[in-house]
């Protein structure tokens, strides 16, 4: 009987060690979903992919917060993430989960750009220099973003308008916008974007929607030409 | 007899009494340039025992330089965008750095080599800040948000969420209790360091443009904040009450400062004017027009070194007059904890 006792205690400890190791194995992903444009909450399916492609967990953001929450990850993996929504344009990313104890769950946010014939996605980071038309270096990261959004929804096509950076000539203006447009024409089509699917609007006039500030910004806030990406097919 | 002491004698005793004492407490202090970025200075920091200043610039690279001497003494680079703002860990050993190109990057100080990068923010970063253990970095973006990122796991894992517009600056209090985070929306929000928690604690108003910067003095008693219309409040911590309001500049204050006496401050603007006040009566211990617009301030723990970091690309140091602290006592430094 004593013996049967101690089975049975080992047995528990056995079931609820390992219970306890797995619990750490796994964590949530919590954040937000943003419509880029907008900076409003944004509904989209969030779910999360394995190694193998295999769908390891999903859920709907709120469309009224952006909130999603994906439990039973696992700690150390790195997981596919993808973003669907028939509002919007289907997107990915990369999340890597970190190993630790000390935490049940991480935070990670995205955001997702509307999939509309006329919506207009700003560059939120410029990719050239103040009064340069030649790709900053490093402006690849930035324009991967564009390049993955044409591949994953291939039957899009894009304006691409911009605007320079103070008023001038407009003919000097034009000569440089398109000097702009250009070269980000040139990075898309070396990286797989159909050129037929890309038309280039430079202009000679700034921004009359964004134009630049007549007073001194704050930091982070210098004025460069907008660039934005106009959807034109979809 | 007695109306003569009380209208004459009295008034003339407590006029000259406020003189000394006004003139006791302005501070003097002789301008130097000590050298240049390539574009706008953004971001000053100055390390824990002060010995050491970073700079940060719109031309993507960070500076480390000596003091006193204001030697230039390594150029960093490897943002892709403006650098934003800077700090150095507590140990001194580490300086993180936030950029328009959404990332905090963090350096070794004595090799200026990149040792990880944060990617998390959905848009550009402004500020950025060492808790006091170096366990954690806080920033700001212009995504509305405040991430916590895990120094020891290089990764994001809180995200505090509440700020209505862009959030411009945070500082931890360096009792580690507190972080205090400042917004377009016109706000400063206190957040408990807690993982726990996810709203903020208290929610600061009183500024009717955009904060854009927050400090906590060195006992986190109390907290400085400023804004877009040159104007610096201060406030008693934890409870969150406005001590005082002083109209600083005529322009943007981007950044502040406190000395180690948790009296004294130091703010900067876009007006060419860095100046020193103290905060327990609003006095304007010392005003200077340095010639260019100012980003970005800090001081040593005595106030007798500022640095100004301006919009010309020059970086400059007003150094105190020597007659003026004679006799004052020895820099004790900022415990390794700013």
């Amino acid at each position: 009987m004593k013996n049967l006792s101690q089975l049975f205690l080992s047995s528990l400890f056995l079931i609820f060690g390992f219970h306890s190791a797995s619990a750490q194995q796994i964590m949530s992903v919590t954040g937000a979903v943003i419509d880029q444009t907008t900076r409003n909450p944004a509904s989209v399916i969030v779910s999360f992919y394995d190694k193998n492609n295999k769908k390891m967990g999903s859920s709907k953001s709120n469309s009224a917060t952006g909130f999603y929450l994906v439990t039973g990850l696992k700690q150390g993996e790195t997981y596919k993430v993808q973003l669907e929504s028939p509002d919007y344009f289907k997107d990915e990313y990369e999340v890597t989960l970190p190993v630790s104890k000390k935490y049940a769950d991480v935070s990670r946010d995205f955001t997702v750009k509307p999939l509309a014939k006329g919506s207009k996605i700003l560059l939120e980071v410029p990719p050239f220099e103040l009064k340069k038309s030649k790709l900053r270096v490093g402006a690849e990261d930035y324009l991967a973003d564009v390049k993955k959004m044409m591949i994953l929804n291939p039957g899009v096509s894009v304006e691409i308008q911009i605007y320079p950076d103070a008023e001038g000539d407009p003919a000097v203006n034009e000569a440089f916008t398109m000097e702009r447009a250009q070269a980000i024409k040139k990075y898309l089509i070396d990286n797989g974007v159909r050129e037929q699917k890309i038309v280039l609007k430079a202009s000679g006039q700034t921004d009359s929607v964004n134009p630049p500030p007549k007073y001194k910004t704050a930091k982070g806030k210098r004025y460069i030409g907008p660039i934005y990406i106009v959807v034109t097919k979809v | 007899m007695r109306n003569m002491l009380k209208y004459v004698a009295i008034p003339i005793a407590s006029y000259i009494v406020m003189s000394i004492s006004a003139f006791a407490q302005q501070r003097t202090y002789d301008l130097k340039t000590v050298g240049k970025h390539e574009d706008e200075v953004l971001g000053v920091f100055v390390n824990g025992d002060n010995t050491r200043f970073a700079t940060s610039s719109l031309d993507e690279s960070i500076k480390i330089w000596s003091i006193p001497e204001g030697k230039d003494l390594m150029t960093i680079k490897g943002h892709l965008g403006h650098v934003n703002n800077i700090s150095f860990s507590g140990d001194d050993k580490q300086i993180a750095s936030a950029s328009t190109d959404r990332t905090v990057r963090v350096w070794d100080v004595a090799t200026g080599t990149q040792q990880y990068v944060l990617t998390g923010h959905t848009a550009e970063v402004i500020g950025v800040y060492f808790s006091p253990k170096n366990d954690y970095i806080a920033s700001t973006s212009f995504d509305r948000t405040v991430k916590l990122w895990d120094t020891k796991l290089r990764t994001e894992v809180k995200t505090l969420r509440g700020h209505t517009d862009k959030t411009n600056d945070v500082a931890y209090s360096y009792d580690g209790q507190y972080l205090a985070s400042c917004s377009d929306d016109k706000t400063i929000k206190i957040w408990s360091t807690d993982m726990n928690s996810k709203e903020a604690l208290l929610t600061l108003s009183g500024h009717d443009t955009q904060v854009l910067t927050v400090l906590y003095s060195f006992d986190s008693k109390r907290l400085a904040s400023a804004d877009e219309k040159g104007v610096v409040k201060i406030w008693e911590m934890p409870s969150g009450t406005l001590l005082r309001t002083i109209n600083a500049h005529n322009e943007i204050v981007q950044s502040v400062s406190w000395a180690e006496d948790n009296r004294t401050i130091v703010t900067a603007s876009l007006d060419k004017f860095v100046k020193l006040w103290n905060s327990d009566t609003g006095e304007n211990l010392m005003s200077m027009d340095v010639g260019s617009d100012i980003w970005g301030v800090d001081l040593t723990s005595s106030a007798d070194h500022i640095m100004v970091g301006c919009a010309d690309g020059s970086v400059k140091m007003l150094v105190e007059k020597k007659e003026a602290i004679k006799g004052k006592e020895k820099p004790k430094g900022k415990g390794g904890k700013k």
